[in-house]
């Protein structure tokens, strides 16, 4: 009796706790839903009004640049397969998901990982923080997304960008600590002052690193801007998410497939950008 | 511009019908083994007072692990009693044994075929990565078609999912294990099974347990998401949760998720030292 009491208890002070969350911080909430809503809709609906051949040249340029003649291939055809299962809308919905959740992973991410290379109590902080969220399935991260946020798009970003934070935060404080001591001294030497040596050596030495880190975290947030489909953030999670309540494997296994493509064609670009990293300051 | 409309799903999709309606004896066969499995696992998690489990699990963990992550596991354990969610979790640690069982009895032999094999690892290579990129929820259509709602299908799309880094780990530290010891065995004279299992699989345990956790962590991850197809357990209930707007029963739990994924982490890392520790005290 008395643990049914309690986890009766616990559900009801949860259920309290954000419902007076909500009331009491709504304007902040609704303040930050706008904010994120609105981004995901201006980077939606500008790769939705452009048309797609010029998404598919645009991409299939970068792929030539980055890396050469057969990514570009890859690129363009895979595109438009996405285009010819008429998966087009929806693989634009979950780029511009994955584009914005990166980007403000990013955002908390690198700042983090510089003060916690450069401060011990910083690295000794973050370290078990992102231990913890890397244990966590990566679903679990909706529960609290939707208690504040509410369906749609926010919510789906916040979770997205949770996942996606802690690659980069990890190999961003990685690559500054792997900057030689040699290099730092030189600066030093020089009469450098420590931001001159944070921003004109160590971030530039620590760049393929971050980039390597840039490239799990935007794997990382295409997985989970996939599972975001379950709490309204529609895309080819969407698809697949309907695809399971009505049993339709052809649909499941086509947006699968917008997503295998989608995936492989970041990857290979973002990859092919660090050895572009790497050339350069050599 | 109008692109001719393909979709490979719809070739899919007939040929799982096709299987489900004329091969359908095997998957009932396994659908009916997988049941009576997971029910004898559960019946012996069940079966026990609850607190002799805790003490049971920590004991396991204390082994394995220490001290610190074995007051962890008493604690986190009975903090589930006390959610009132000890079936749930029970069922939940019973679906994970069960499927990475499974995985593991699929992914190691052929691990160890790829790292002897050539070609054999040329073959898996590409599907692995195929299999990565593929979102974890797209299995579990084909498996509901195949083997109808419930847990088997739950079972089988975990295992499927979990298969991939055992695999990996396990080729790769069979290609690991220094020249020199193959060539010691050869030179007194062992055959290829002989350096197969006294050479080759002993050097190379330290990765495999890796591949084990992770397939572990993985399994976790995906039994979770497998409440979507009423597989019932913790999944379940963030399920129920989510879809009804029962934040409680979603956070409740969620938490209790976190504890279990916690539990395993930890357990498996300190298996993976004992394992690393062990062949060098030799």
């Amino acid at each position: 009796m008395e643990q049914k009491t309690f986890d009766v208890i616990l559900d009801k002070a949860i259920d309290n706790g954000v419902d007076w969350l909500n009331e009491t911080f709504s304007s902040f909430f609704s303040f930050f839903n706008s904010i994120i809503s609105g981004s995901v809709t201006v980077v939606e609906s500008s790769l939705l009004w452009i048309p797609f051949y010029i998404i598919i040249i645009v991409f299939g340029y970068l792929a030539w640049r980055f890396a050469g003649r057969w990514l570009t291939l890859i690129t363009v055809i895979g595109f438009l397969f996405c285009y010819s299962m008429n998966l087009w809308q929806e693989t634009m919905i979950t780029m511009a998901i994955v584009i914005v959740a990166t980007l403000a992973a990013l955002v908390i991410a690198i700042p983090f990982g510089i003060l916690a290379a450069l401060n011990q109590t910083a690295n000794q902080i973050t370290r078990p923080v992102m231990d913890f969220l890397q244990t966590m399935p990566p679903y679990v991260y909706l529960i609290p997304a939707i208690a504040l946020l509410g369906f749609g798009r926010c919510p789906a970003v916040v979770a997205t960008a949770i996942v996606a934070l802690p690659p980069t935060l990890r190999l961003t404080n990685l690559g500054i600590r792997q900057v030689p001591a040699e290099q730092l001294e030189v600066g030093r030497a020089f009469g450098a002052s420590s931001r001159q040596i944070l921003f004109k050596i160590q971030i530039p030495h620590a760049l393929p690193t971050i980039m390597a880190g840039i490239n799990q975290s935007l794997m990382l947030a295409l997985s989970m801007a996939v599972i975001a489909g379950i709490i309204g953030a529609g895309g080819l999670g969407k698809n697949v998410y309907a695809a399971i309540r009505y049993l339709e494997i052809d649909k499941a296994f086509d947006a699968g497939l917008a997503i295998v493509i989608l995936a492989i064609i970041l990857d290979r670009i973002s990859q092919a950008s660090i050895n572009l990293f790497r050339k350069g300051p050599q | 511009m109008n692109l001719p409309t393909i979709s490979l799903g719809k070739y899919i999709e007939s040929f799982v019908n096709w299987l489900s309606v004329y091969v359908y004896e095997p998957f009932d066969l396994l659908s009916i083994i997988m049941d009576a499995a997971i029910a004898q696992v559960e019946k012996v998690l069940l079966f026990p007072p609850a607190w002799l489990m805790v003490v049971l699990f920590g004991l396991v963990a204390w082994k394995f692990a220490g001290r610190g992550t074995a007051v962890f596991t008493v604690l986190g354990l009975a903090f589930c009693l006390l959610l009132n969610l000890w079936e749930e979790t029970m069922l939940t640690t019973a679906l994970v044994a069960v499927s990475t069982t499974m995985a593991l009895f699929i992914a190691i032999p052929l691990g160890i075929i790829a790292g002897l094999n050539n070609t054999a690892d040329q073959i898996a290579r590409p599907i692995l990565d195929l299999m990565q990129t593929m979102p974890p929820w797209v299995y579990l259509i084909p498996a509901v078609i195949l083997f109808s709602l419930g847990r088997t299908p739950a079972i089988i799309a975990t295992a499927v999912f979990a298969i991939p880094p055992p695999l990996r780990l396990t080729n790769l530290a069979i290609r690991q294990v220094p020249p020199e010891q193959v060539e010691v065995g050869r030179a007194f004279g062992a055959n290829d099974l002989q350096i197969l299992l006294k050479i080759q699989l002993p050097a190379a345990m330290p990765t495999i347990i890796a591949g084990v956790s992770q397939c572990i962590m993985m399994a976790l991850g995906m039994v979770v998401l497998a409440g979507l197809i009423g597989a019932g357990g913790l999944g379940g209930e963030v399920v129920r949760g989510l879809t009804r707007m029962q934040l409680g029963v979603g956070a409740r739990s969620g938490l209790a998720i976190v504890i279990l994924a916690i539990i395993f982490e930890r357990v498996s890392l300190g298996a993976i030292n004992l394992f690393q520790k062990g062949p060098q005290k030799q």
